[in-house]
């Protein structure tokens, strides 16, 4: 908007000294004005040195630039939005960013009491979702990424969510890398929901499936990136023991078999109003089932007619066992992600969805160990998101997001096993308030429908859970 | 900011498309005197007609020989007597085949009733299916006794007649089932310490005769021959958080079955051992026989502890009262 008016200030101006100049050459001309036509000739030889010591420093600075000195650069944002990692695009040399997100939310399921562990059951609170500080070093043939998180979720706590070493080839600073080795803690390369900045979500979280998959993003390994045009590309070897899973063994690794991660797909713009990705995933690793260590014979009391008081048949000797050995079991899951961009008069609108298929790869919510159950647990997960910008200042969206944490699931009713679905699903409306670049006020509602109650006959129902959350997010 | 207004009323419109407020409360059953395992609590009276003539009193109810529909065959259980506080009791029992599920509560008390899923058709008795659960009590449920209602649900929701079955729910006071029993004597007096955080506080009285009895050495006398004790000497009921594992008490009684030698009782709280937690409130409770055989509170005095000040039984702790029987 600002270059096309001072285009046509600078146009305007041009023609104010063109045309009168134009008018003078048609008249005879007098004596004093060819002093004045060979002063204008001074002046245009001027123009010209001016312009060819302009072009000079133009060529210096290109040349500084692919020396790899610190040159400020533009992350590149097709249609508004920035890409993710590995193809984000830093500033050259060190730079820092951050963003704190700090939100209020209720839970229909909250309740006023503890867990048998201690923990809370009210949800119903304030708390600091995200509060995160990013160092990032580009550089010709290196690359870093370090960054913190803190947050109040499940108290005062800080991690490490990115620590990225980075060799690359990139000869085009102004496109991602064409190849990228990377080793260190980074965002699992599976779909796009794990890769994609919780800062420029405007969903409060992640879907169902992919928090049950992957409780947080990172994990620590090897990852091999590139891209070719509009093609990525992007082999990772991690450990398979993300952060937030739920095992003692979180950023370590119980056995020496890692999780490979392949991910391949386009990410191109057609045309000027329209932006067009899409990848396919796949993930192949070994989960670990701990096994028992060795224990005392002990003696139990079981108060088996339920006087409180010990009798000598009540006394049940427990002879100590011998330590049973861990295992593994595989586990996998595919994937496929499309994504959408589309400027209108309305704005950008935005379609994304995501779905994938696993077994036995639920880490944090129906937690799968077929070793135990004896059976393999099947998974399934989708998700489509529309997001509408309204005006420059606002933005409204919607997510329905599905997630199967078992086919074989069964319910026995009057003695008959009958399948039923574990799934839950999610409708989340959101409205945004925005600030371009600096804040956001998210309120979205979540509408939840899951298989934790029964019916008053005893059939599975949903148990109220819908979250409602206002979140406000500002950036460094 | 028109479009954030309109944002804000499209999301209010697609929330009440999508019905935002279906699906059962999640609160519900907590703080129950009843709680039922893997079952679901629904807010209301049990569905069915009441119960004939009281319903059964015995534990186990025979099967009648002609079962109607929607018919509570029998409920099993071990023991009439509910401990306070008792967790995972057992019960089990039969319903007429018609029934998908059967609803359970205690009579008269609580704000609903648990659904739990019938089980397998019975091996043994035609037309009929088991069901079982496991159930547990609040410790501060009202004593006395309770019946236990059951009723039998079909696939609409429907009730048959509802069934009672007695419980009796034992006080936290030691009483000796007086409530269950008016014909039970209680005890004399009660000396009662309890605290609200799992702290393991000790109950110490300091008799006439200038005995400590507390929890680690709980009686007033002890026999010569080592054998059991009488039941009527006075004792400490136990040591609540011994050890600093949680009991679900936090509650030590001295109980006298009989009426207390005369002269001056020293009644302290001990701070044994924080286990971990920086402070505790305690309440001490006098209870004495009343004159119309009931246990009666006369006397009540509240306090707190701190962790610095902890023990570990080197001293009686905290004085709280004397206590002077003639």
């Amino acid at each position: 908007m600002v270059d096309a008016r001072f285009g046509r200030v600078a146009l305007a101006l041009g023609a104010a000294v063109l045309l009168p100049g134009t008018a003078v050459a048609q008249t005879p001309t007098p004596p004093a004005a060819n002093v004045a036509s060979s002063s204008a000739a001074l002046d245009v030889a001027a123009l010209r040195d001016e312009v060819k010591a302009l072009r000079a420093d133009l060529d210096d600075v290109r040349a500084t630039q692919s020396a790899g000195r610190p040159v400020a650069a533009v992350m590149p944002r097709a249609l508004g939005y920035e890409s993710f990692w590995p193809w984000i695009i830093p500033p050259e040399g060190l730079s820092l960013r951050g963003y704190l997100q700090s939100q209020y939310e209720t839970h229909q399921d909250s309740q006023d009491q503890l867990t048998q562990a201690g923990a809370p059951l009210n949800q119903d609170r304030f708390s600091i979702r995200r509060a995160r500080v990013s160092l990032t070093g580009e550089w010709q043939y290196a690359a870093v990424a370090l960054e913190l998180d803190a947050n109040t979720t499940s108290g005062p706590q800080v991690d490490l969510r990115k620590a990225e070493a980075s060799l690359q080839y990139r000869p085009d600073r102004r496109l991602p890398p064409i190849l990228m080795a990377t080793l260190g803690l980074f965002d699992v390369p599976f779909g796009y929901e794990l890769v994609e900045s919780p800062r420029t979500r405007f969903f409060m979280e992640r879907s169902v499936a992919s928090r049950a998959f992957f409780p947080a993003e990172p994990d620590l390994g090897l990852r091999l990136a590139g891209a070719l045009g509009f093609f990525r590309w992007t082999i990772a070897g991690q450990n398979g023991e993300p952060l937030g899973e739920s095992s003692p063994f979180v950023l370590q690794d119980p056995n020496a078999a890692k999780d490979v991660v392949f991910r391949f797909g386009i990410d191109t713009q057609p045309l000027r109003d329209l932006q067009l990705a899409a990848d396919v995933s796949s993930l192949r690793g070994r989960g670990f089932h701990a096994g028992t260590a060795a224990t005392s014979a002990t003696i139990q009391w079981k108060d088996l007619n339920e006087d409180g008081v010990i009798q000598p048949y009540e006394l049940i000797p427990v002879p100590g066992a011998t330590a049973t050995p861990s295992s593994n079991f595989d586990r996998w899951a595919v994937g496929a992600d499309l994504r959408a961009s589309a400027q209108s008069r309305l704005g950008i609108t935005k379609i994304d969805g995501e779905f994938a298929i696993a077994q036995n790869l639920d880490r944090g919510l129906y937690i799968a160990d077929p070793v135990a159950t004896g059976v393999d647990q099947r998974e399934l997960g989708y998700w489509i998101a529309l997001v509408q910008d309204v005006t420059p200042w606002g933005a409204v969206g919607l997510r329905y997001d599905h997630y199967d944490p078992n086919f074989d699931a069964v319910d026995k009713r009057q003695g008959k096993l009958l399948p039923f679905s574990e799934g839950i699903s999610t409708w989340s409306p959101m409205a945004a308030l925005v600030v371009r670049d600096r804040a956001r006020l998210v309120v979205q509602y979540d509408i939840i429908r899951n298989a934790y109650a029964r019916t008053a006959t005893g059939v599975p129902s949903s148990l109220a859970d819908n979250v409602f959350t206002v979140r406000l997010q500002v950036e460094l | 900011m028109r479009g954030a207004l309109l944002a804000v009323a499209v999301l209010g419109m697609v929330c009440a498309a999508l019905g935002c407020s279906e699906g059962q409360r999640a609160d519900s059953g907590v703080g129950e005197p009843m709680q039922v395992s893997g079952a679901q609590f629904v807010f209301g009276e049990l569905p069915g007609k009441p119960p004939v003539g009281g319903g059964a009193t015995e534990a186990e109810a025979g099967a009648p020989s002609a079962l109607g529909p929607l018919t509570v065959a029998e409920v099993d259980f071990n023991n009439t007597t509910v401990i306070p506080g008792a967790s995972g009791k057992s019960f089990s029992g039969l319903v007429t085949a018609d029934a998908v599920a059967v609803g359970v509560r205690l009579a008269g008390i609580g704000s609903g009733y648990w659904v739990v899923p019938v089980a397998s058709r019975d091996s043994q008795v035609a037309n009929t299916s088991d069901f079982a659960f496991s159930a547990s009590f609040d410790i501060d449920d009202s004593p006395g006794n309770r019946p236990l209602r059951v009723v039998a649900i079909d696939a609409n929701g429907q009730g048959g007649t509802q069934l009672d079955t007695e419980l009796c729910l034992e006080w936290r006071i030691p009483d000796d089932r007086h409530e269950c029993d008016p014909a039970n004597p209680v005890p004399a007096v009660v000396f009662s310490l309890q605290w609200d955080t799992n702290f393991d506080v000790d109950l110490h009285v300091i008799t006439p005769d200038g005995t400590d009895v507390n929890p680690k050495t709980n009686l007033l006398a002890y026999p010569v021959d080592a054998g059991q004790p009488p039941a009527s000497d006075p004792k400490i009921d136990r040591d609540s958080l011994g050890q600093c594992v949680p009991d679900g008490w936090r509650q030590e009684d001295l109980v006298f079955p009989g009426y207390p030698a005369v002269g001056p009782y020293d009644i302290y709280a001990d701070p044994f051992a924080s286990c971990g937690q920086s402070a505790v409130r305690f309440v001490l409770t006098l209870y004495e026989a009343g004159s119309d055989g009931a246990l009666h509170a006369t006397f009540t005095q509240a306090g707190e502890l701190l962790a610095s000040s902890a023990t570990g039984s080197g001293s009686t702790g905290l004085f709280i009262t004397e206590k002077q029987f003639n």
